[in-house]
């Protein structure tokens, strides 16, 4: 790859699954979302306006680029929202949270699934990404707080958070 | 059994304890990561993931046209900046002047020349407004061509009769 030398691109393709998974979590559970954003993942790679320098390992950094595209097109779709909202003259708490329901509520097939993932998404989203890289990626803390842009204590405290969070929500939801 | 022996005990009670703790934290610290994992991993099996070969090639297509398009992009938005940038300071000025892009007096001055006419015509000395002015708003001549006076010719008998 011209742009991205150190890249490799069956490397890439190994990671895709992975990717789109991580990219899943990012954008709220929306497929749609999720492949745009990989997508433009893709696309900074190939242009090289994003530049894998070694400095960790790919997964890593891909899921730490792909994470900031979600981001950003998050952000970008909340500002259009508000913008939309006050030419209606709406009020700021009737746009749409952007955790809506998504295809993700849709696709779980057991109770406890389902039960596990409302809690889950019911979390706010640095300790959703904190938990998913953690328990599900097999991250270590340190890593994840690589993939956040955050230090290391910080993530340990997001994850202790949510935890604890995810727990009480787990034995509120039982409980109910 | 004597007191040393009795400390120990209750530090090896509470050591018990602690262990106890811990091992009940993992456990349900491991609880909670594989519900998660089973939770995370079935929504993903759920989701049939899109091929690495379709969204790259996408990627890579999308990325090309952008790549195309930037420089006439770029200079278009240029070009709409800079006409705009004339627009305004052209139009600024011409308001300053008062003149219109035809080159006669704008309708801003207008109005005020005929406030200031108007004025002068309703107060008490209105016949000192000089004719020339007045003849300057007279209303233009009609354009369209009056019946000929040919046909109403009568002779003065015949009037009278």
């Amino acid at each position: 790859m011209r742009h991205n030398p150190l890249i490799d691109l069956r490397e890439l393709e190994q990671l895709h699954d992975q990717c789109f998974s991580w990219a899943l979590t990012c954008s709220r559970g929306r497929r749609n979302e999720a492949e745009e954003v990989l997508q433009m993942t893709y696309l900074a790679i190939l242009e090289g306006r994003a530049r894998f320098a070694g400095a960790s390992s790919l997964r890593t950094w891909l899921f730490a680029v792909i994470r900031n595209h979600a981001r950003s097109r998050w952000r970008r779709a909340r500002l259009a929202l508000t913008a939309v909202a006050r030419l209606a003259s709406f009020a700021p708490a009737d746009i749409p949270d952007a955790d809506g329901d998504g295809v993700e509520m849709q696709a779980q097939r057991s109770e406890q699934s389902r039960r596990v993932m409302r809690a889950w998404r019911a979390l706010p989203a640095r300790q959703r990404e904190v938990l998913d890289l953690v328990f599900y990626r097999d991250l270590p803390i340190a890593e994840a707080a690589e993939v956040l842009g955050i230090t290391v204590g910080t993530a340990r405290v997001h994850y202790e958070r949510g935890k604890a969070a995810l727990r009480r929500l787990l034995q509120g939801a039982s409980a109910t | 059994m004597s007191a040393h022996d009795d400390r120990h005990d209750q530090r090896q009670t509470d050591q018990r304890q602690a262990d106890q703790r811990q091992a009940n934290r993992q456990h349900d610290e491991r609880e909670l990561a594989t519900a998660l994992s089973d939770a995370l991993g079935a929504r993903d099996r759920s989701m049939r993931t899109p091929a690495f070969s379709s969204l790259w090639s996408q990627a890579g297509a999308r990325g090309g046209l952008v790549t195309r398009w930037r420089p006439a992009i770029a200079a278009a938005t240029l070009l709409a900046v800079l006409a705009g940038l004339t627009w305004t300071l052209t139009g600024r000025i011409d308001i300053g002047n008062g003149a219109t892009e035809s080159g006669g007096h704008s309708s801003y001055s207008d109005a005020s020349a005929d406030l200031a006419l108007a004025r002068e015509l309703s107060s008490p000395d209105y016949w000192r407004v000089p004719t020339d002015e007045l003849m300057a708003f007279a209303a233009p001549p009609l354009s369209a061509d009056l019946p000929s006076p040919r046909g109403f010719e009568v002779s003065l008998e015949e009037s009278l009769l």
